[in-house]
């Protein structure tokens, strides 16, 4: 049986969990289109897992993550007839597959665990090789868990059809980031988890594929999270709250929301409806339309991810658990819209919305 | 020497906050073991929705050790 809050034991058991996810992105309307193809991403996700204990105080967990994509994707903005932003976007040739792997390995003490992780990620376009350290330690009579960590990822960017477009041919980029956190047993029902983040990213952070996108050279992020669990006995029913605000020195400032109901039917399922709400304002360099007139060194930004907007997720999953595998399914429905954040939005046509379908399978043995 | 009150006064307010809590004996924590009351109870999903949502917002990270991987789709 885990224990509760953060506390990290050893597996008892070997598990492999393995995962197949599909979303598509809606199609921009054809009138907010001046060129390219406004059929947006077709994204795959292919998922594996296996934890496993080594020895008496070790584990070892691989995860590989394989994602292909196909369609167009927004290049820049420019005015309409009526001055209002219309998207050029990318042919809908874009083919890219994105394979990661993590190799971890966690030695667990009686109070205490730590993790060294190292991950490997490869696009065609773009490489990444990181080194991570996490940690954890439970006292208070096992009622409190102090958590940190600590990783370093180095990236590359080499952008396709670079000389043919005149994008950067090659750069690179750091992020160092950490955090410290504390999960603490409020009750026999209930569980409080805080943390603190810092990352900071170093190099070449602009999108090499956009007409004309010039951003800092440096990126500070910072993310204050709370997650609280909290059961209720005579519902047989588990609420989650969680939220996170995040805030960085380009100007982003988001919260996030998100409330999960976890009820039991009987013994072998579970149905979870969930919420999320996210809201986040523009960057200071952000501008509706490119402004191609601009000097070259002068940050500026038209991506739709920059602007103010907030974001709506429905989803549903379903938990079947028998002893020694279980299966998840679920749906969840995204939409993003200026109406949707806190404060007065930018009207972009290049606004998201996906259903996301996945499937999980867990074993244990 | 002001900054260096405030460090121990938030460890203090935290030590109140914790000695608070309610004493949880080791018998009595069936419930707070449960899958669904784990914070992820379900890790292959929580880095779904991670890579998901950190490629089409401008926010992310929190509580764990980053990977690596652009993935910004």
């Amino acid at each position: 049986m885990a224990l509760p809050a953060f506390a990290d034991p050893q597996p008892v058991e070997t598990s492999v969990s393995v995962g197949v996810s599909n979303y598509q992105e809606r199609d921009v309307p054809g009138h907010l289109v001046v060129g390219g193809d406004n059929r947006r991403y077709d994204i795959d996700i292919w998922q594996f897992r296996l934890l496993t204990p080594a020895g008496r105080a070790w584990s070892i967990g691989v995860d590989l993550s394989r994602e292909t994509m196909s369609g167009a994707s927004p290049w820049g903005t420019v005015p309409d007839a009526d001055g209002e932003a219309a998207l050029i976007m990318s042919g809908a040739t874009i083919d890219d597959t994105r394979t990661e792997v993590n190799v971890s390995a966690t030695r667990h003490g009686e109070h205490a665990s730590s993790t060294l992780t190292v991950s490997q990620s490869r696009e065609d376009d773009y490489d990444a090789v990181a080194v991570a350290w996490s940690g954890k330690w439970t006292g208070n009579r096992d009622l409190t868990t102090v958590s940190a960590g600590l990783s370093y990822s180095g990236d590359t960017v080499a952008p396709t059809d670079a000389a043919q477009f005149g994008r950067v041919l090659r750069a690179e980029r750091r992020s160092r980031s950490g955090f410290v956190g504390v999960a603490q047993v409020l009750d026999r029902w209930s569980v409080l988890h805080a943390a603190l983040g810092l990352t900071g990213h170093a190099g070449y952070l602009s999108d090499p594929y956009k007409l004309r996108d010039v951003r800092p050279d440096r990126r500070r992020e910072r993310t204050l999270e709370a997650r609280y669990r909290r059961f209720l006995d005579p519902l047989d029913a588990a609420a989650h709250l969680d939220y996170r605000y995040y805030a960085d020195d380009w100007g982003v400032e988001s919260h996030t929301l998100h409330a999960a109901w976890h009820q039991t039917v009987n013994r072998a399922l579970r149905l979870v409806p969930n919420l999320r709400y996210y809201s986040q304002s523009e960057a200071d360099f952000f501008a509706a339309l490119d402004d191609f007139g601009r000097a070259l060194d002068e940050p500026q930004s038209a991506d739709f991810r920059l602007s103010t907007y907030g974001a709506l997720t429905l989803g549903l999953q379903a938990v079947v658990r028998q002893p020694g595998w279980s299966v998840t399914l679920s749906a969840d429905r995204y939409r993003a819209s200026e109406r949707y954040a806190l404060e007065a939005g930018t009207e972009h046509p290049a606004r998201l919305a996906f259903t996301l379908v996945s499937v999980m399978l867990d074993l244990t043995f | 020497m002001r900054a260096c009150w405030q460090p121990a006064a938030a460890a203090a307010a935290l030590a109140w906050a914790l000695s608070a809590c309610a004493a949880v004996a080791p018998w009595e924590r069936g419930t707070l073991a449960r899958p669904e009351m784990q914070l992820h109870p379900n890790a292959l999903q929580a880095d779904l929705y991670d890579q998901v949502y950190s490629s089409k917002e401008a926010s992310r990270g929190g509580a764990k050790a980053a990977g690596a991987g652009c993935g910004c789709n």
